[in-house]
């Protein structure tokens, strides 16, 4: 960097050393820059009905979704210096005081059928010019998915890839019951925890659930059997269907990127391993053959690849697999605890729970050097989950009142805690980009 | 000149012309005085034998008619050689008078060279007289001109005075001419020390605007989520005080996105930190800078 700083005032020198008074116009060349979140005001939305309330305060659920990202900074309301809700209206040069880079100024109208038209308008105030601008039909249901909608073309207009804000969630609550017995409860909600949506209760434990890749489906375990078992549910339906109950343990289904087939971990033949299992011919084949413990299997974005936990070196670490079966090989070399896998979509990571020192921490390991960046800064964080876009990680940390949901973005720089849920947040998993 | 130099070629000639007559009489006279042949004298040889008297009267006869005949011969030849002699004497005289002819010409001719010398030299003569009347008026004229010249001399002399004084008068404003120049030069030197003292300042200085805008406007440049591997041209325009008063992409990157962040990262460092001078912002071009962004 310091070279590059070298280079360009050398640059500089050779223009002034040229012949002439100084006919040449100075060239400054920008080597490096900051990576700090991008200012973002979001002005709260004109709303047609001046007595009432707008029933979904939007530019918050925007505002909320851009800063949760880690990548913008918004204002706070009571800072915003003016209300514009279209384009003629904006006075740059307040913008510009605040050193606003953008603006979305947009507003609420409630049309004759009772449901409502959201618009709006994303600009860039240094260059004083509209970026993007969309009108989308809603209905009070669907307000805070207009929204994260909203948010997700506020981030593609200006970071250059799609949000991942309209998407939703899966988790399982861990809550007592009032004779103090474990409820637990299978829940889909939106990215940001709203609209959280029982799917399943148990007083038995549900453990790893996982979309299918057409964000329909959900894969999970319960033990309602007593038993470990693998159900497949509809989300919308609630049909279900059992589809691995074999003696021993049942667990860790993942659902393949093809979204034929469910790698899963399967003790029925005496020890641990990972077996494919084909949905439509209800097929299982053996991966993985070896006396250790051998589970947590991800897929690799093209469906080629395998990654799992196992503990045959010892300690439990990274180990790849060919998704045809074959030789593993152990990927994670970093610290002596690395578990837990999920592919980031790029395919070029691994999210991994890394233990070291008695601290379990969130880190990305990179399939290419080995090397694993430490992303969080707790001690006990476990689940992680990529965004579909690969820019966040929604995972659990262990605070003062058991397991919450938290959400880190992928450089580290921005993690929050998002603490809706009543009780414990065990084993989140970040459902797919849906279409609009 | 030209007359002596005629003459001189009119005497060659005419001594040209009487050496050639000369030598062709000379040739005549040759032929005409070739030996002359000696006529054929036959001998006759008398053989002395005894005849008969008739014989003998005939032979008598025949030799008296021989005689005779030869008497008449000889005296034929006789008449003949008296002929030709008279003849030959004839042409010798003829040849004689021709020739006293000749010299008569010959002396006339050269009479009439003597004469012609005679008048030419009478001629030069007649020259040479002109030729003194001629030197005498030259002479004459020399005076005239001589009283001419020094009357022009002193004019001249005058006028030089004149000049010479002029000419002092401007190798003075010359010399003050010069020193002005060399005062002018010297200032001139001075100046451009002062410009290339200043120049070394302005480098500097320049370096120094340009760090300063490369701090300020790297700070405002945002890389985050920007792809790598992109680079992007933009020209700038500024104020006297440095404020950005327009920002043109020359070359983007061909992603919409890091052109705006690096418009942005211009306009957000407005004003950029530029010395409020207006020598300075003239003299450094700093109206136009260009900003190339390529992190």
């Amino acid at each position: 960097m310091f070279r590059k700083y070298i280079y360009t005032l050398n640059l500089v020198l050779i223009f002034c050393l040229l012949p002439g008074k100084y006919a040449y116009a100075m060239e400054i060349i920008i080597d490096k820059g900051v990576e700090k979140p991008i200012p973002v005001a979001i002005v709260p939305f004109g709303w047609s009905q001046a007595a009432a309330l707008p029933p979904v305060d939007i530019a918050q659920v925007i505002s909320n979704d851009l800063t949760r990202s880690g990548r913008f900074i918004t204002m706070e309301e009571k800072d915003i210096p003016q209300r514009p809700t279209d384009f003629s209206a904006v006075n740059f040069r307040d913008w510009k005081l605040l050193g606003m880079e953008n603006l979305l100024v947009g507003s609420l109208v409630l049309n004759n059928q009772g449901n409502y038209d959201v618009e709006f308008r994303l600009i860039d105030v240094y260059k004083e010019k509209q970026i993007a601008g969309f009108r989308i039909p809603s209905t009070q249901a669907q307000l805070r998915r207009t929204a994260h909608e909203i948010s997700d073309i506020v981030y593609e207009k200006l970071i250059g890839i799609r949000g991942a804000f309209a998407t939703r969630i899966v988790y399982v609550t861990v809550n007592k019951n009032q004779d103090g017995t474990k409820r637990f409860a299978l829940q889909v909600s939106d990215a940001d925890g709203y609209n959280p949506q029982i799917l399943l209760e148990s007083n038995e434990p549900i453990l790893s659930p996982t979309w299918s890749p057409d964000g329909r489906n959900l894969a999970y375990v319960s033990f309602e059997g007593k038993n470990s078992a693998i159900y497949i549910q509809d989300i919308q339906s609630g049909a279900r269907q059992k589809i691995a109950s074999n003696p021993g343990i049942n667990s860790a289904p993942a659902w393949s990127p093809d979204g034929g087939r469910l790698a899963m971990t399967l003790s029925k033949d005496g020890n641990p391993e990972i077996y494919i299992f084909h949905i439509a011919s209800k097929s299982l084949r053996r991966i993985t053959e070896n006396a250790a413990i051998d589970t947590e299997p991800a897929w690799s974005p093209d469906g080629r690849m395998l990654a799992f936990t196992s503990d045959r070196g010892g300690n439990p670490q990274i180990y790849e697999v060919s998704a045809e079966g074959g030789q593993p090989k152990r990927i994670s070399f970093a610290g002596p605890y690395n578990a837990g896998s999920e592919f980031s979509p790029d395919g070029k990571y691994i999210a991994v729970v890394n233990g070291e020192g008695g601290a379990y921490r969130i880190g990305l390991l990179n399939r290419a050097t080995g090397q694993v960046s430490i992303l969080t800064d707790t001690r006990q964080d476990e689940s992680p989950s990529f965004a579909p876009n690969g820019h966040m990680i929604i995972y659990t940390t262990t605070g003062a009142r058991g397991n919450a949901l938290a959400a880190i973005s992928v450089d580290g720089s921005v993690h929050q805690r998002l603490g809706l849920q009543d009780g414990e947040v065990r084993e989140p998993a970040w459902g797919p980009f849906t279409n609009r | 000149m030209h007359l002596s130099w005629w003459i001189r070629i009119r005497s060659i000639w005419y001594a040209l012309a009487l050496h050639i007559i000369a030598a062709a009489l000379l040739v005549f006279s040759f032929s005409f005085t070739e030996p002359i042949k000696p006529t054929h004298m036959d001998v006759s040889i008398v053989n002395a034998v005894t005849v008969d008297k008739a014989q003998v009267d005939k032979e008598l006869q025949r030799l008296k008619q021989e005689e005779e005949k030869k008497k008449l011969e000889e005296k034929q030849r006789v008449e003949e050689l008296q002929k030709q002699t008279e003849t030959e004497k004839k042409k010798a005289e003829d040849l004689k008078k021709q020739r006293l002819e000749e010299e008569k010409k010959l002396l006339e001719t050269q009479k009439k060279k003597e004469q012609e010398q005679k008048l030419r030299e009478e001629e030069q003569k007649k020259l040479a007289l002109l030729e003194k009347e001629k030197q005498e008026l030259e002479e004459d004229k020399k005076a005239q001109a001589e009283a001419e010249r020094k009357k022009l001399e002193e004019e001249q002399r005058k006028k030089e005075a004149e000049l010479k004084k002029q000419e002092e008068e401007r190798l003075k404003a010359e010399a003050e001419k010069k020193r002005q120049e060399a005062e002018n030069a010297l200032q001139a030197q001075l100046d451009a020390e002062a410009t290339e003292s200043q120049r070394q300042q302005d480098l500097t200085l320049q370096q120094q605007i340009a760090r300063e805008i490369y701090n300020k406007v790297s700070r405002n440049f945002n890389q985050t989520g920007l792809p790598e591997g992109l680079a992007c041209t933009l020209r700038v325009r500024l104020l006297p005080g440095g404020d950005v008063v327009d920002v043109a992409v020359t070359r983007s990157s061909g992603n919409d996105i890091f052109d705006r962040r690096a418009l942005t990262a211009v306009q957000k460092a407005s004003p950029l930190p530029i010395p409020n001078d207006s020598a300075i912002f003239e003299r450094l071009n700093l109206r136009d800078v260009t900003f190339t962004f390529k992190p």
